[in-house]
């Protein structure tokens, strides 16, 4: 109880000072905007439509903010669909303190008065989805106590908006009100809400019963083995913790055996979803092979289930790793102007409302790569190293690219791209043969020569 | 001789009709055949070669490449120290995540030479960029020493007696089951790089007896080492070698080359193996290594009193001679007196005074007693190990006595007294079957070699002999075919499970895994505090500190019995005095394994009366009597009260009665005792469920911390 209080002092300071200083110029006018906040899972899903207003020329970038600790995970795209490109604005700090401010680069310049519709996807977890109480026991309902802002944190003023919470259930314990206020059945409305003075904060703090399991990643290494001879090998290493409310107390099998579905807050198992060409699956953790996975097909996907070896109550944790094969020319395309090869392949894995503190990719490509550059609709960052293994002689290029607290990234794309000798193909069986064809010689040699300084009697 | 190389091949290959030598042919067509035959020979080798590696890895096969059973999880744990840590980090390792809270001195106290050779085979391999990991490597590598073993006995019985008896005796030792039952892949245990070195030993010895050669002796020294560096059977070597001088010498069949080789062999290899930090100055000290030392002793005596008779007259000779004796039998008594009374010399430690007396460990130790292996060996598992070479074995000793030499004799001295300690404990099964498959491969090669001349001697001699000529040879095809059809069968249903892993065929033929070991020991790794204690019976310590990470108060390395008691005791007592105790030592989780549920038959629960005596051992309080009903151990209502409110018991069955195993069955049916359990419906006050796999299997508990109450 004396976190929240803290926290709610903490989120009334921002709210008072948001309302005293104001150095943003500002560039826009929020005419309307329409928030949809999916609260079902661990996850907080936000869908924000805004239809903004320009208030000078050549207008291209809009900016959102977001109260400081909360991390978040964004996307953005304009009236046509189109992607734009979001990133933490360079002088974030500077803007309003208390809040991170991110920029979202428009497709073309806006004249004045010139009206803008954007979609941004916010998604979230660690600091605005908490179980509270932290601690229950088996076979308890596990309750959620959800913190978010009733207004949308702009830096602009806001003339209109509204928002609706879609909750795991109708069962609320409690939940803040800023009239109007409306709950029905398990969706809480906001709103509507006029005239919103930029950086204005009023905390939203909602206590509901949410069953869903808190599927984190505090570690996710995903690798990919580029070989020109056909084979894309992935192999992903996962750190699994459920930081749903910790269990205490016993855990008896027994009452778990009796009825699963009394703990719905475990993950008894992770389904990720797999490109339908993939083979060769394997799962294993250090100590060995881990019988319990199976993979269905279905019309465009393997439906990888992932079984942990024991079931993850509240605050267990497990490590793991999973590997399969894909052929590479689904993902690897050759440049016929440039001869530069294109690699293109998912970020993360394939697992629904997935998020990963620590998220590194690495995409070993043969040996004799040159000039890898990486492309990806999101920051990140990237490093190199070298790795040597079967057949090398001076170690094949890895890139690592390391992006932290990744939710919406996992289903991106990225690119890489390098230059690679199309004669480098043969080097490897050529190593072979030669190693071979050396040894023959050698027993040839040694067969033909008689080094003894006399001939010694045989006994 | 070369005629019965053709013998030998239709024995191993079946076929192969053209390797008739005549000795009057051409000179290039006698080279041809030489290069024919040698060519053959080589084949044959890779085949073995190949055989002896594959035939092990059913386990991998079937399950996975995983690490077996008990001990090898401490060698896996070691090796990977070793690899990250570097050699000397090793050496003075001090791990302090067993037996709580002494902690164990790991670099002192184990033969470093299997982890040496997997590190040294790992590294080899990944500076080449074979990227292996060390867990292949570890279960890989006695599949690997296995082939090698064939081969080093192929030159040990071809310089015992011809190429054709090395080959058979390399296809034997290489599916023979006695071998193999500790040598599949997985099993990454000493003895399966140990046997390798003892052969290679044994052939050095042979070799340098043969030669006189002080290369081969000094060979023979290093092979020593590496057999010393890698098992405590190295005494085995160090008993039978002198043991053979000694008859060499009885027979009259001394000679330098006997003299070269072993003063060599005795010298550089006591050195070498003093170099052991775990034998450090055994080799001068215990009493085990004495006979060497005499028989180092008696050897120069020997050879100096030979150099002094031919200077002197007979007469003063033997007047010389008999001081001579006197003085040096009285020096060594009083030598031996004086050690052992002040201690220096140590007397025989409990696990060699039960190879001599076999009933010693019953009476004395029960914690030698308790391991399966250091059972007697039964006469079936000798069938079921050896197989045709129980029967091949007497006849092997026939033709080596029918010609002796001082390679025979050294082959029936192993033989004789190899069997004599296969006899006392099962484990050591594995030093008769190499032994066993050179002597059947003697007889074998004999038996073959004179009735394959008969069915090659011209058809005008005799018609008779040409007759029994063909059913031996066929008598003697069909053995070793049987002993290849049983070799294989044993080693696919008896050796390669790995026992971390269970299966069990249903009904309906398809097979359920049992992996409720790993599951358990995942959990205690991941959930646990990483400071977290645990205690279970001494046979999961190992497994527990390698699957798990975490700190155990006893393991496999049963060094510390009085350690061993307490546990044993903890278990034996009611929850309210374990708990006490539990605390004394620190405990955070207790863990048991139950088979109640699956029929899983080697659970706590059967293995408890040896915590019982283990722990009555140490306190006179806890006595075997209390637990038994009139003599018998049961755990139904007829059960003892003492028993029936033990911590085993409780932690066993734990909410156990409100589980139906079977239908038309009451609740709390144990499906291993077969019987409805007699302590039903009990709760637990200072423990708590921690967790329990999905089989049942293994049940760990959390030992409460209980609040300060009045």
């Amino acid at each position: 109880m004396k976190v929240l209080n803290n926290l709610l002092l903490f989120v009334f300071l921002i709210f008072v000072v948001g309302n005293v200083v104001n150095s943003t110029s500002q560039t826009w006018i929020n005419q309307d905007v329409q928030r949809s906040i999916d609260a079902t899972t661990h996850l907080s899903k936000e869908i924000i439509s805004i239809k903004a207003k320009s208030l000078i020329d050549k207008n291209d970038v809009y900016q959102i903010s977001f109260i400081s600790k909360y991390h978040v995970s964004l996307q953005a795209s304009d009236s046509q669909n189109n992607e734009l490109k979001v990133y933490l604005s360079p002088n974030s700090i500077n803007i309003k303190e208390g809040f991170k401010t991110y920029n979202i680069e428009l497709k073309n310049k806006v004249k004045r008065d010139e009206i803008v519709q954007l979609k941004v996807k916010v998604t979230s977890m660690i600091e605005q989805m908490k179980p509270y109480p932290s601690e229950i026991k088996q076979g308890q309902n596990q309750l959620v106590l959800y913190l978010n802002n009733h207004y949308f944190t702009s830096p602009y003023k806001t003339e209109t908006q509204k928002t609706s919470v879609k909750l795991a259930s109708s069962k609320v314990e409690s939940h803040s009100e800023e009239q109007p206020t409306s709950l029905k059945g398990s969706t809480i409305t906001y709103g509507p809400y006029s005239a919103i003075e930029p950086f204005s904060v009023s905390p939203m703090r909602i206590h509901y019963e949410n069953p869903s399991p808190f599927l984190v990643f505090t570690d996710l290494l995903k690798e990919y083995e580029v070989s020109h001879w056909g084979n894309l090998a992935v192999e992903t290493h996962y750190q699994l913790e459920n930081k749903a409310a910790h269990l205490v107390g016993a855990f008896s099998r027994l009452d778990y055996q009796r009825n699963p579905g009394a703990n719905p807050n475990q993950i008894a198992e992770v389904n990720e979803a797999v490109p339908l060409s993939a083979a060769d699956f394997y799962y294993r953790d250090s100590i060995g092979n881990i019988s319990t996975s199976s993979y269905q097909y279905l019309a465009n996907r393997i439906n990888f289930k992932i079984q942990p070896r024991f079931p993850l109550m509240g605050g267990w944790k497990n490590t793991f790793y999973t590997g399969y094969n894909l052929p590479i020319e689904k993902f690897l395309s050759v440049d016929t102007v440039t001869g530069q090869y294109h690699l293109n392949v998912t970020f993360g894995v394939g697992i629904d409302n997935v998020y990963v503190e620590n998220h590194t990719l690495k995409v070993v490509l043969p040996e004799g790569a040159t000039d890898i550059k990486v492309n990806a609709p999101f920051a990140f960052t990237q490093s190199q190293e070298t790795r040597k293994t079967y057949l090398d002689t001076v170690g094949r290029p890895v890139v690592v690219i390391n992006v932290k607290d990744t939710a919406s990234e996992n289903y991106r794309y990225i690119q890489v791209t390098y230059n690679l000798s199309s004669l480098s193909i043969f080097h490897e069986p050529l190593l072979v043969i030669g190693a071979v064809f050396t040894l023959c010689i050698f027993i040839i040699l040694y067969s033909r020569f008689d080094l003894s300084i006399s001939k010694s009697k045989q006994i | 001789m070369k005629r019965s190389e053709k013998s030998n091949t239709s024995v191993v290959n079946n076929k192969q009709q053209d390797v008739n030598i005549s000795t009057d042919g051409l000179t290039t067509k006698e080279e041809n055949k030489e290069h024919q035959e040698f060519l053959l020979k080589v084949l044959i080798l890779a085949v073995i070669y190949v055989l002896a590696f594959s035939t092990r890895l059913f386990s991998v096969l079937r399950y996975e490449s995983v690490i077996h059973e008990f001990d090898p999880y401490f060698n896996y744990r070691s090796t990977i120290y070793l690899v990250q840590e570097g050699f000397y980090n090793f050496l003075n390792w001090f791990d302090e995540r067993a037996w709580y809270p002494l902690g164990r001195i790991v670099g002192g106290t184990i033969y470093p030479g299997l982890m040496a050779t997997a590190s040294l085979v790992h590294w080899a391999l990944n500076s080449l960029n074979i990227t292996v990991n060390i867990r292949n490597v570890c279960v890989l590598l006695s599949p690997w020493f296995a082939s090698n073993t064939a081969m080093v006995t192929y030159k040990f019985a071809k310089e015992i007696k011809d190429t054709q008896t090395g080959l058979v005796a390399a296809a034997m030792i290489a599916i023979v089951p006695g071998y193999i039952s500790r040598s599949v892949a997985g099993s990454f245990d000493n003895e399966g790089i140990a046997i390798f070195a003892l052969i290679f030993t044994y052939y050095c010895w042979i070799k340098s007896v043969n030669t006189g050669s002080l290369t081969w002796a000094a060979i023979c020294s290093l092979a020593y080492f590496y057999m010393a560096s890698a098992w405590g059977g190295y005494v085995f070597i160090i008993n039978l070698i002198p043991l053979h001088a000694f008859f060499l010498l009885l027979t009259g069949r001394y000679s330098h080359r006997l003299y070269i080789a072993y003063s060599t062999m005795f010298v550089i290899g006591t050195i070498l193996s003093m170099q052991i930090t775990f034998i450090s100055f055994q080799p001068v000290q215990s009493s085990e290594h004495l006979a060497a030392i005499g028989i180092f002793g008696l050897l120069q005596l020997y050879a100096g009193l030979a150099w002094v008779k031919s200077h002197l007259t007979n007469e003063a000779f033997k007047k010389l001679q008999r001081l001579t004796i006197l003085f040096v039998l009285s020096c060594a008594a009083a030598v031996l007196v004086v050690g052992t009374l002040t201690g220096y010399i140590s007397p025989f430690n409990g696990r060699f005074y039960s190879l001599l007396d076999p009933t010693y460990a019953r009476d004395h130790i029960p914690i030698i007693a308790s391991v399966s292996e250091h059972q007697p060996t039964t006469w079936a598992s000798y069938f079921f190990d050896l197989h045709i070479l129980v029967f091949l074995f007497p006849a092997g000793l026939y033709f080596c006595f029918q010609k002796l030499t001082d390679a025979n004799i050294f082959l029936i001295l192993y033989g004789v007294t190899s069997i004599y300690f296969s006899g006392v404990m099962v484990r050591l099964m594995l030093v008769l079957a190499p032994v066993a498959c050179i002597l059947a491969a003697v007889a074998v090669s004999a038996t073959l070699t004179t009735y394959m001349k008969k069915l090659k001697a011209p058809s005008s001699d005799a018609n008779n002999s040409k007759e029994s000529g063909g059913v031996m040879v066929a008598v003697l095809t069909v053995l070793l075919i049987l002993y290849a059809f049983h070799c294989t069968w044993v080693t696919s249903e008896a050796y390669s499970s790995p026992s971390i892993v269970l299966s069990a065929k249903q009904n309906d033929g398809s097979r359920v895994i049992f992996d409720d070991f790993r599951e358990a020991y995942r959990w205690i790794g991941q959930n646990t505090a990483d400071d977290a204690r645990i205690m279970s019976w001494w046979d999961y310590g190992y497994q527990l500190s390698a699957m798990a990470n975490r700190t155990v108060l006893v393991d496999n390395n049963t060094w510390n019995n009085s350690h061993i008691a307490q546990v044993g005791k903890a278990f034996a007592s009611t929850e309210e005095e374990a708990y006490k105790q539990m605390k004394a030592l620190d405990v955070d989780y207790a863990l048991v394994i139950f088979g109640g549920l699956t029929g899983y038959s080697s659970d706590d629960i059967n293995k408890f009366l040896w915590m019982v005596r283990i722990g009555g051992s140490c306190d006179p309080n806890i006595k075997e009597q209390d637990y038994l009903t009139n003599g018998q151990y049961r755990i139904d209502k007829g059960a003892s009260p003492t028993m029936l409110n033990s911590l085993m018991y409780k932690l066993s069955y734990y909410r156990f009665s409100e589980v139906h195993t079977d239908y038309q069955k009451p609740t709390g049916f144990d499906r291993v005792r077969n019987v409805e359990i007699g302590n039903k419906n009990f709760d637990l006050t200072y423990l708590e469920e921690a967790f329990t796999s999905v089989h049942w299997l293994v049940r760990v508990y959390k030992v409460k911390d209980l609040d300060n109450r009045a």
